[in-house]
């Protein structure tokens, strides 16, 4: 028995000790460094206390960055969630090339999001861009996609919802294989019409997936970066500076690691406002289907 | 009260055969019970009717009225589903209401609705619960309940019991045959238990592989088996069957097995006009009884298995290649290995065609 106990916490050993060196120990020390005035170059750090905290009351820059990363969030996550039940709901009858329509909508998931953002600046390119070129067919002179602070951002997260479309799909599907078929049957019985099945049955019962992906998806757009670092640059006129981006800037760009750390778990305050409020939000209606 | 016909209805499954050349017609108010083995077709058939599923030709006509192209909301059935089939996210009266929100009922007329079906079906006080906080008999009570929410053409349900305990099956059994008398709808019920066929069906259909073998009331189906599929299906435990040849000499029939011979007095007697070389002798346990060696016995055999029910014992004999069950009720209770001799009670043997399974005939009193 003792051996076996052994074993067992030897087998656990990796992922528990990644899970403290990569994820535990950066929280603690993330707290700490931002009771401090932190350079990276220079090697000293002066204890300010809550300095950095009180900074971050006055600073426009970082609240211009939480104002993007909330419209981000707000933009791409609902209507994700839409545009994904609905192809869902389409794909979750057989019909033909299901299977290869389930594989191109998954294949953005599994593609880097470097090469991603590569071939979309290239599509958002004024001139020679496929976006605009379509635009022209139409007679429509289109703007400006990235360079333009009021299109970047939106440019931004089209890109975004393409990109995570596919996996939203995956788990709507899931979702609509786990509701049995009889209570369709039960419903179609009693004459539903197929706006009322969606709205009465498949909605509903799809709820927990929703929140599983409401909640996910929150988390993730407003820990938005690659796609930023690599495209915007935060750019242009700050248009596309979102939280994780401007704290990385100011960490490892400006070398303000004390305030940086400030910034980050600011954020990581909100992220966890808005995962509770949303796990309290649908945990009734969660709790009601599990069964 | 809706009389359902069905006309030569078949059901393929690609090259599969579900259903094949069905007709059956159910009298308005009846209560007719679909019975057969797994794999029969018997849910097929409700599902044609309900409009779940597609024909693949025949016709089912409603009072006159032709359904067969109608879809399943506009055919006014309710159907009862084997793992009830309640919406999860709804609570028993949201359950129960359903079917009226969506033909938009006034709330008045609903509630008050609800409340008399939650009345007769005892579950007015589960009314604000979701179905997994209801136990197995509760959710059949709903699922039931939601069916009898409209006055519908037909009630259908399939195995609607297959899922509870044995003691609450029986009691349901009752609740639902009480719940007919009260509303006499036209009802087809589908089950693979012969018991509650032949205790709950005005008459039964008989099913195998997607064939109709015979329709009848309960009593007809026990005494006057068509064929061998219903003679083995109906009765339990199942009707004992011994192969023989046939002779006939003067006024009677002599069966001749493997160590055993049996005369039939066929005298008066209407016999089809050629009769088969074999046949097969069918007999139920409960029409043969344990005799001494010196009586009127028609076989002996060896005791293999005793199984005790209490009020009586079913007892396996093998005699040559053919195992033999008797009900035995009272009296010593053998011993395995011993061998004892059976005899017949008159009137109580079935001769079918060994090669079609159809009856020849049965010897009554």
């Amino acid at each position: 028995m003792k051996a076996e106990r052994t074993w067992g916490y030897l087998f656990v050993l990796p992922a528990f000790a990644h899970l403290l060196i990569f994820a535990v120990w950066p929280i603690f020390f993330v707290s700490y460094m931002s009771l401090f005035k932190w350079e990276l170059l220079g090697g000293k750090a002066d204890f300010i206390g809550f300095t950095n905290f009180l900074r971050l009351t006055q600073d426009t820059a970082f609240f211009n960055a939480l104002k993007n990363s909330l419209i981000f969030t707000l933009g791409t996550v609902p209507i994700s969630l839409v545009i994904s039940l609905a192809l869902a709901s389409i794909m979750a009858r057989p019909a033909i090339a299901t299977h290869l329509f389930r594989t191109v909508y998954f294949l953005p998931v599994v593609t880097s999001t470097v090469a991603v953002a590569m071939v979309f600046s290239w599509i958002y390119h004024p001139e020679f861009g496929l976006l605009n070129y379509g635009l022209r067919l139409f007679g429509v002179k289109g703007p400006n996609w990235l360079g333009d602070p009021r299109f970047a951002l939106f440019a931004l997260m089209l890109m975004t919802i393409w990109k995570g479309l596919g996996y939203q799909v995956v788990i709507y599907l899931a979702g609509l294989s786990t509701i049995p078929n009889e209570i369709y049957e039960a419903a179609e019985i009693e004459g539903i019409n197929p706006w009322q099945r969606f709205w009465y049955i498949t909605f509903p019962l799809l709820k927990p997936t929703t929140a599983f992906l409401a909640v996910t998806g929150v988390i993730g757009s407003f820990q938005v970066f690659t796609s930023v670092y690599t495209m915007t640059e935060g750019g242009p006129l700050r248009s596309t500076d979102v939280v994780v981006y401007h704290i990385f800037r100011n960490a490892f760009e400006r070398f303000h690691l004390g305030y940086a750390s400030a910034q980050a778990l600011f954020l990581f305050a909100i992220i966890l406002g808005a995962t509770l409020l949303q796990v309290r939000l649908l945990r009734k209606e969660v709790a009601q289907l599990a069964c | 009260m809706a009389v359902i016909e069905l006309h030569n209805i078949s059901k393929y499954y690609g090259k599969i055969t579900a259903v094949e050349d069905f007709s059956l017609k159910v009298n308005g108010g009846e209560f007719i019970v679909l019975v057969g083995p797994s794999g029969c077709g018997k849910t097929t058939i409700l599902r044609l009717l309900a409009g779940l599923t597609e024909l693949s030709s025949g016709k089912i006509i409603v009072d006159g009225t032709e359904i067969s192209q109608l879809p399943a909301g506009q055919r006014n059935m309710a159907m009862v589903f084997q793992n009830y089939a309640l919406f999860p996210h709804m609570t028993v009266e949201g359950n129960l209401s359903f079917g009226m929100r969506l033909r938009r009922v006034p709330k008045r007329i609903r509630d008050k609705k609800v409340r008399e079906i939650a009345q007769i079906l005892r579950i007015d006080d589960l009314l604000n619960r979701y179905p997994r906080e209801l136990s197995g008999g509760q959710k059949q009570r709903v699922a039931l309940g939601r069916a009898l929410m409209r006055e519908p053409t037909a009630f259908l349900l399939d195995e609607p019991l297959s899922n509870l305990d044995p003691a609450l099956r029986v009691a349901m059994r009752a609740e639902i045959c009480e719940i007919h008398n009260r509303f006499p709808i036209t009802t087809v019920y589908v089950t693979h238990d012969q018991v509650e066929a032949m205790t709950m069906g005005n008459r039964i259909a008989v099913m195998d592989k997607g064939k109709l073998m015979q329709v009848g009331e309960p009593k007809e189906l026990y005494w006057k088996p068509e064929n061998l599929f219903t003679a083995c299906f109906i009765g339990s435990p199942a009707m004992n069957t011994l192969p023989a040849n046939v002779d006939v000499a003067n006024d009677e029939l002599i069966l001749r097995g493997n160590g055993y011979e049996w005369r039939l007095n066929i005298k008066d007697r209407q016999l089809p006009p050629s009769l088969p070389k074999r046949v097969v002798i069918g007999i139920r346990p409960e029409h043969l009884r344990i005799v001494s060696e010196y009586e009127d016995k028609i076989l002996g055999g060896r005791v293999v298995l005793v199984e005790e029910l209490g009020r009586e014992e079913v007892v396996h004999l093998k005699h040559n290649e053919v195992t033999l069950r008797v009900i035995s009720t009272g009296g010593r209770k053998p011993n395995i290995d011993e061998i004892v001799f059976v005899s017949a009670e008159r009137g109580t043997v079935h001769l079918f065609e060994e090669q079609t399974g159809r009856r020849l005939l049965t010897e009554t009193l």
